[in-house]
């Protein structure tokens, strides 16, 4: 039995004279959110953020970049099943014993599928009893009316989703709805629901700047920006821009929101809080 | 240090091949965990939005669109359609051919006009263009000069954000197995709305339009439900009404999912068994309807030192069950505990079709 198997581990140790420290490893995993990567180092967050994060780590080495399908349901193979077998791989071959996991939009969902539902799938428990801490940068938690709005009406394309831009079914997945149904039932650290096992703090992006003259709304890229005149009529006053507050802050702690921390007090859009921007990554590296 | 390290990996390879030979999965909770909340039973939400399809035929012609408040977003986007066992996509729509106009004929002015590479940039990749009307009196003609073919379909799906006509919508679920209703009750403020004000649509997981009808609060259907549980989406019941307030006709659509459910799994009273140390193992008995990986969850209680019941661990084992089965729960606790042994909070769940219980 597995849990047998991880019990008796330490304890052979200890017998053999080998000392838990001798193998104890901090490493740091970058979950990406929607979309199906091949390359989310340069792709999803860019090297400059990747490689600011991991200079927290005492071995700077000790990191790992996922590249999954989240175009799927979480708890599908491709989604958290490659996961689990991405973070598998970088706990066998580095010897992690202290996992902290840094994931962005529903990279956060995926992530906390796994940590709430820890038989679905044999390789779960080995990777929960190594995950010490998640830090969800915008996490779509609570999911998001913009979701809703891409699918409306499109129920007939949305089987062929992929081929024709209808949305996939992670987008299905993240209406509000759905993910309230999902909290509910499979998902754990959201109010009235266990706790999840391990922390899992987040980071909230509560505004947008989108002016032409504002070097600041040039990070990470103007025009991933410009859509907010579109999105503000599904969203609240708080938002990233894809993701309402409320959303965001649903499940386990607010780290810290936005403004609060960033240089010069600047929001973090749901874009740039995956990118080198305001800080973020230094940030990240002094919390891992 | 080779040899011991040798001893140690042939040691885990040993209870490694054990584990595989058990089949199960487990996990124990590091700490005893609360009862999950009571099933879901019902969903509610609100709407302030309507979205319907409309032929290039009718968009040259030109559309009502109901728009009653200067906050207000209107989203047309080519719908796909299948044709001769092919699936076309209609031309995008050109912003500058569009146009709205009052009863008058007379061309309204338009707050914005938001291009495809806008409309892609907010998330709304399928094509979708989208308009904000600067003046509203709840009579507008979206139309278009464009040379659209006359079968294309096109979405036309309007927000008025923050309306206080909102439809408000309280529906099942959970629908049992063999079931053919669903509850949905509809309401704008005080208003309920007669079965003829309802047009509804059901779709299954996979996309498909079924019959349905609403009848007295609810949607029924005549057929039961084919797909089991949530593994590949819900079901969704989606309402549209058309409706007058304060003499402005006021159109909202809304989409309500739920899930098709039937007891998959039951399970017998289990056997609990001491093994010393604060250890316990308890003997599930199980029995299910179609084969597939099944979990439990529970935690196990024992008697304190002034006979209080006491909660010692938490536990889930999953495994592959085909008919009559048992799960063997290993607990380790902290502290001592008395016999009755019971298990609490107990939680079945059918991972294959996502599906979950309240054990018994």
């Amino acid at each position: 039995m597995k849990i047998k198997t991880l019990s008796l581990v330490p304890a052979l140790m200890l017998a053999a004279g080998i000392s838990h420290s001798a193998f104890a490893a901090q490493g740091v995993a970058f979950v990406h959110g929607t979309g199906q990567q091949s390359d989310a180092y340069n792709d999803y967050w860019t090297g400059s953020f990747v490689d600011t994060v991991r200079q927290g780590l005492p071995i700077s080495s000790n990191y790992t970049v996922i590249n999954c399908d989240f175009d799927q349901y979480m708890w599908a193979d491709a989604a958290s099943g490659c996961l689990a077998g991405q973070l598998t791989t970088f706990i066998n071959n580095k010897n992690i014993t202290d996992l902290t996991l840094i994931t962005h939009s529903n990279g956060g969902n995926v992530v906390r599928w796994i940590l709430s539902n820890p038989t679905w799938d044999s390789r779960y428990p080995n990777i929960i009893s190594k995950v010490t801490r998640t830090i969800a940068l915008a996490p779509s938690s609570g999911g998001t009316p913009l979701a809703d709005a891409v699918i409306a009406g499109n129920s007939f394309e949305q089987s062929l989703g992929w081929l024709l831009g209808y949305g996939n079914d992670a987008v299905k997945q993240q209406q509000v709805s759905w993910m309230e149904s999902y909290n509910v039932q499979w998902l754990y650290g959201t109010p009235n629901r266990p706790s999840l096992p391990s922390r899992f703090e987040t980071v909230v992006g509560s505004d947008v700047e989108s002016a032409v003259w504002d070097s600041d709304s040039y990070c990470g890229g103007y025009q991933n920006q410009v859509g907010l005149e579109v999105t503000q009529n599904w969203l609240d006053s708080c938002s990233d821009g894809f993701l309402n507050c409320s959303s965001q802050s649903l499940a386990g702690v607010v780290w810290f929101t936005d403004k609060s921390r960033t240089q010069g007090g600047e929001p973090l859009s749901h874009q740039q809080s995956r990118r080198n921007c305001f800080g973020l990554p230094n940030m990240l590296k002094n919390r891992i | 240090m080779i040899n011991k390290l040798t001893t140690l990996a042939a040691a885990i390879v040993l209870v490694s091949t054990a584990a595989k030979a058990n089949e199960q999965t487990v996990y124990q909770f590091p700490q005893v965990q609360v009862a999950s909340s009571a099933q879901l039973q019902t969903l509610e939400k609100d709407s302030v939005e309507y979205w319907q399809k409309v032929s290039g035929k009718e968009l040259k012609r030109g559309v009502p669109i109901f728009v009653n408040q200067a906050d207000n977003f209107i989203r047309i986007a080519p719908k796909a359609r299948f044709d001769s066992g092919e699936v076309f996509k209609p031309h995008g729509l050109q912003l500058d051919k569009l146009s709205v106009r009052d009863d008058n004929f007379r061309q309204m002015p338009m707050q914005a006009m938001v291009a495809q590479e806008q409309m892609e940039n907010a998330g709304f990749s399928d094509g979708s263009v989208g308009l904000k009307l600067g003046q509203v009196n709840g009579k507008a003609m979206l139309r278009t000069s464009q040379a659209l073919n006359d079968n294309d379909t096109y979405l036309l799906h309007v927000i008025e954000k923050g309306s206080s006509n909102a439809l408000h919508a309280k529906s099942q679920f959970k629908v049992k197995d063999q079931q053919q209703r669903v509850a949905m009750q509809l309401s704008m403020g005080k208003k309920r709305f007669k079965d003829s004000d309802v047009k509804l649509t059901l779709s299954s997981p996979d996309g498909e339009k079924l019959d349905v009808r609403y009848e007295n609060g609810e949607a029924v259907f005549n057929y039961p439900l084919e797909t089991l549980g949530a593994i590949n989406g819900y079901y969704e019941l989606e309402a549209t009404i058309v409706t007058k307030v304060n003499g402005q006709t006021v159109k909202r659509s809304i989409k309500m999912p739920f899930v098709h459910s039937s007891q998959t799994i039951s399970m017998d009273k289990a056997k609990v068994t001491v093994l010393g140390n604060n250890k316990y193992q308890a003997k599930v008995p199980v029995q299910v309807t179609h084969s597939g990986r099944y979990a439990i969850r529970a935690t196990l209680t024992g008697k304190g030192d002034k006979g209080e019941r006491i909660k010692l661990a938490t536990v889930e084992v999953a495994k592959q069950i085909d008919s009559y089965d048992n799960f063997t729960m290993p607990f380790a606790g902290t502290k001592a505990a008395k016999a009755p042994y019971e298990l609490v909070d107990i939680e079945l769940t059918d991972q294959t079709r996502m599906l979950k219980f309240a054990g018994e």
